[in-house]
């Protein structure tokens, strides 16, 4: 027998799956604007007259480089997907289009580079940036997560390439549009939807990264926004307001990239290409 | 000369053979019309020619030269696919213009020519559409335009009018021929509408199963068919075929008989027959009868006052009749 869902059941279901997911988000923003006595004292109560405090905003303002953290992560972030966006759709337009010698063997290996990860290789990712001199630079950060998010990155853009009408390209090699053109031309902006969820994939955990800043560029100048928010948390004493107020921040950027691409994910791009 | 000449191409698909040897001739200028039953390589020949796939044997000569190994766009083609194959996210001007910037035209250039398509075509008004926002015709048209900018020697058309309803096809049809009429390009055209095979053609190229089985006008084809499958291939209703003694009489292994060189017999008669089926369709009168042996089908005046479970005599035109062996090749008359 097949199970029948009503609107409503499904609604519930998602409705919930959301509050739950939301409910850290609403607390930390929501304890973020309140005193510390009131965080402790009621911490799920909204910031009221009484418990209203920009202490920890102003505190994380004025006694820690916030500003730099924040451009570290944001330059580490949007130049890493600069480079996963650029070379995975060049890599799944070759993968989809062309035959040639080795593509099953490169395919398998993105294949594993999705199933395998990438935290087994720090050690060896550890030594070769000591051996290349890269630590605590930003560039070791972008390499590793750059290696770090292709795989997924050319699984998803290699479905949605291989779904472009052959026609469409084959008119333009009749139209004689070289192939590098076909790809930016034609290529790339019938995929955009499909880029921005890549984008949307690979950005958020490099963003929330705590791993690789730690150990590859722990250094005063290079310390990301996750790793700038460890100083408020102390073995002994905590600092509840900046934590929260920080990392209250560290959500508005990567909000406002989610809202940018999101606009891109319009779906029907293709429709009156081919009957 | 920007004829088209194949020698001897083959092509296979793994272990599935699309091509066997296919020679054709196409003069300078000619409009030939290629026809066959789906999936004798008609789309493969075109897509060869235009060097969108590679022959595994023989020789593809485009004004007399050999352009085996030029790509696509060197070979002064252009292709209409079946499916348009619009740039979707490009309006109609662009979709026009697109592949012209990559030629080497000026811009003043490119515009005159996209201009002069769009007159041609009637899609000055629709230029700054996207082609989600033209209806199937005029997305047809746009396509059509994208081809006739280039200024190619030679057109490819693969089922160009497929796509397309009824009386949109009419119209498209007497497009196609003006344009050729206008452009004097040579035209290769992939269509098994039948009616569109006979209306354009100067030539038609009939195929089967990968071989060109004959070529010649529309009227050669209809009044000399080379063979059993030319002849039930070209004609609408199908050519009647009728073997035994009637056969054996005239000296054939099968005698063939157009529809409309059946009549019922004032008296006397070949055949006693029964009307199963009578299809008016104003101008004709299509009767579907069966004889002992065989079904038969005959194309009367409108007036055809027939109706199904009518018992009627069949006699046929002596003197139009089709003779083929048992290979089923034709006999001389
Ligand atoms: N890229 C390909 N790979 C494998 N087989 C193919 C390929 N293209 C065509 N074929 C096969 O070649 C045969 C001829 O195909 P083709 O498209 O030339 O037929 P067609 O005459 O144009 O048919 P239709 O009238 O249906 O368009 C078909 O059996 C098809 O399955
Ligand atoms: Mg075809």
């Amino acid at each position: 027998m097949r199970l029948k869902f009503t609107p409503i059941a499904i609604h519930t279901v998602l409705l919930t799956y959301t509050a739950i997911a939301l409910l850290p988000i609403a607390l930390i923003i929501a304890n973020a604007f309140k005193s510390r006595r009131a965080i402790f004292t009621d911490p799920l109560a909204l910031p009221g007259p009484d418990s209203f405090s920009l202490r920890g905003f102003a505190k994380v303002l004025a006694v820690s480089d916030f500003e730099l953290y924040f451009i570290n992560s944001l330059t580490v972030t949007l130049v890493t997907l600069a480079l996963v966006l650029l070379f995975a759709a060049m890599a799944a337009w070759a993968l989809s289009e062309y035959a040639f010698r080795g593509r099953l063997f490169i395919g398998l290996v993105f294949a594993v580079g999705i199933m395998v990860p990438i935290r087994l290789g720090t050690v060896s990712i550890l030594e070769l940036m000591v051996a290349l001199d890269l630590t605590n630079t930003l560039t070791a950060l972008i390499l590793v997560y750059t290696a770090q998010s292709l795989p997924l990155a050319i699984f998803i853009l290699t479905e949605f390439i291989a779904q472009i009408p052959k026609d469409l390209k084959d008119a333009a090699r009749c139209d004689g549009v070289s192939e590098i053109h076909i790809f930016f031309a034609i290529i790339v902006p019938l995929i955009r939807p499909a880029i921005a969820t890549v984008a949307i994939f690979v950005m958020v955990p490099i963003w929330n990264d705590l791993w690789f800043p730690l150990i590859l560029s722990p250094g005063e100048d290079t310390q990301t926004i996750t790793l700038g928010v460890q100083q408020f948390i102390g073995q002994y004493v905590t600092d509840w307001n900046a934590v929260l107020a920080s990392l209250t921040l560290a959500i508005l950027p990567i909000l406002a990239l989610y809202l940018l691409l999101s606009r891109q994910l319009v779906r029907g791009l293709t429709a009156g290409a081919v009957k | 000369m920007p004829g088209v000449r194949l020698h001897n191409v083959s092509k296979s698909f793994g272990a599935e053979v699309v091509l066997k040897a296919v020679s054709l001739d196409i003069a300078d200028g000619e409009f030939a019309v290629i026809v066959g039953p789906s999936g004798c390589g008609k789309s493969t020949l075109l897509r060869i020619l235009a060097g969108l796939e590679a022959a595994d044997a023989g020789d593809i000569e485009i004004g007399g030269h050999r352009v085996n190994d030029l790509a696509p766009a060197a070979r002064h083609i252009a292709m209409v696919f079946q499916s348009y194959a619009l740039y979707p996210h490009m309006n109609v001007y662009k979709n026009m213009a697109f592949g012209l910037k990559f030629s080497g035209l000026d811009a003043a250039e490119i515009d005159l020519r996209v201009d002069r398509a769009a007159r041609m075509l009637q899609l000055e008004d629709l230029l700054m559409r996207k082609p989600r926002e033209l209806s199937g015709g005029q997305r047809q048209r746009t396509a059509i335009g994208r081809a006739i900018v280039r200024e190619p020697d030679v057109f490819l058309f693969d089922e160009p009018l497929s796509n397309l309803d009824a009386a949109l096809r009419v119209n498209t049809r007497l497009e196609i021929a003006r344009l050729h009429d206008t452009l004097a390009a040579t035209m290769i055209y992939v269509t098994h509408d039948q009616i569109e095979a006979m209306t354009l053609a100067d030539r038609i190229i009939v195929m089967n199963e990968g071989r060109v089985e004959q070529t010649g006008t529309p009227l050669e084809l209809y009044r000399a068919p080379q063979n059993l499958f030319v002849a039930g291939f070209i004609g609408a209703p199908k050519m009647n075929f009728i073997g035994g003694d009637a056969a054996g009489g005239a000296g054939a292994e099968t005698i063939g008989i157009r529809p409309e060189h059946l009549s019922v017999a004032p008296k006397g008669g070949d055949w006693n027959a029964t009307v199963i089926a009578v299809e008016h369709l104003g101008s004709d009168t299509y009767v579907y009868a069966e004889t002992e042996t065989s079904a038969l089908t005959m194309r009367n005046g409108p007036e055809s006052t027939l109706k199904s479970g009518d018992k009627i005599m069949l006699e046929y035109d002596r003197a139009a009749v089709h003779r083929f062996d048992a290979g089923g090749q034709r006999i001389p008359r």
